[in-house]
């Protein structure tokens, strides 16, 4: 349970697994999982696909992820289970962000 | 007079301030509501985000009277939520009462009141336009609205009620 951040062999990519709970409670260690990105030509994957729960908290979190990132960095929504993707989609965030599904 | 004998089905939640730090605040009122209100499973999802919203509001914006506006420097986020958490962990004051009422067999209504000032209503809202996509709050409410079958703010801005529908049909 919990944020877990990976890097790929050849740094080029980032991905960030959120398992179990997407709320404040996580707030600290989604935030460190991606503060130390800045590089220029990046990929950060939010692995959704363990995300049991998620409400508006994290998509102010992803809001912020987005900003932090600006054009360094693409983002990508990967694999979110049908209750997660609804409260994307009811946030229109399925217009501001990549999902792969 | 058979009416008389009817019983209606209400219950009521108080969580004072010390109740208001527990993070297991919101599973555990909607297993109470789940069960005391015979609430389809498949109905359990959305449940526990309308109640996740709308007592976090209450928390947030009523108890501890943040302010939503802090959320749009982009520092903001970050300023919230650290003074959210050090406001909550010495939180002496304030209370969030929930109360459920059975409406029929399929809907139940849902009252949220909390201790706070209330707020100013007719701006609320305001950010649930699809312009304000990426505004950094509002949405707590635009998924509350979604899944509820009615939303209403009542007194000072201090009292939500809800409708919810607890089956599918």
């Amino acid at each position: 349970m919990g944020v877990t951040a990976k890097r790929s062999d050849n740094g080029q990519e980032v991905t960030v697994c959120v398992a179990g709970r997407f709320d404040y409670r996580v707030y600290d260690s989604f935030k460190a999982s991606y503060s130390s990105i800045s590089d220029e030509g990046k990929q950060i994957n939010i692995d959704l696909s363990k995300t049991d729960y998620m409400d508006s908290s994290a998509l102010g979190m992803l809001l912020m992820l987005r900003e932090h990132v600006g054009r360094a960095a693409k983002i990508l929504l990967v694999n979110p289970p049908p209750d997660v993707m609804r409260v994307l989609a009811i946030a229109n965030f399925d217009k501001l962000f990549a999902i792969k599904k | 007079m058979i009416h008389a004998l009817e019983q209606t089905r209400t219950e009521h939640w108080k969580f004072a301030a010390k109740d208001l730090n527990d993070s297991t605040l919101i599973v555990g009122l909607v297993d109470s509501i789940v069960t005391e209100f015979e609430v389809d499973e498949v109905r359990r999802p959305d449940l526990e985000l309308v109640m996740a919203e709308v007592v976090n509001n209450a928390i947030d914006h009523g108890v501890l009277g943040l302010d939503s506006s802090l959320k749009k420097d982009p520092d903001g986020f970050d300023l919230y939520f650290m003074s959210r958490a050090a406001k909550l962990a010495k939180l002496i004051d304030g209370y969030v009462i929930v109360s459920v009422d059975q409406i029929n067999n399929h809907l139940i209504s849902i009252s949220v009141e909390d201790s706070g000032a209330g707020f100013d209503l007719p701006n609320t809202g305001q950010n649930l336009q699809p312009e304000n996509l990426l505004s950094t709050y509002g949405r707590g409410l635009l998924i509350i609205r979604h899944l509820c079958h009615s939303m209403i703010h009542l007194g000072c801005g201090n009292c939500v009620l809800l409708e919810f529908k607890i089956t599918t049909r």
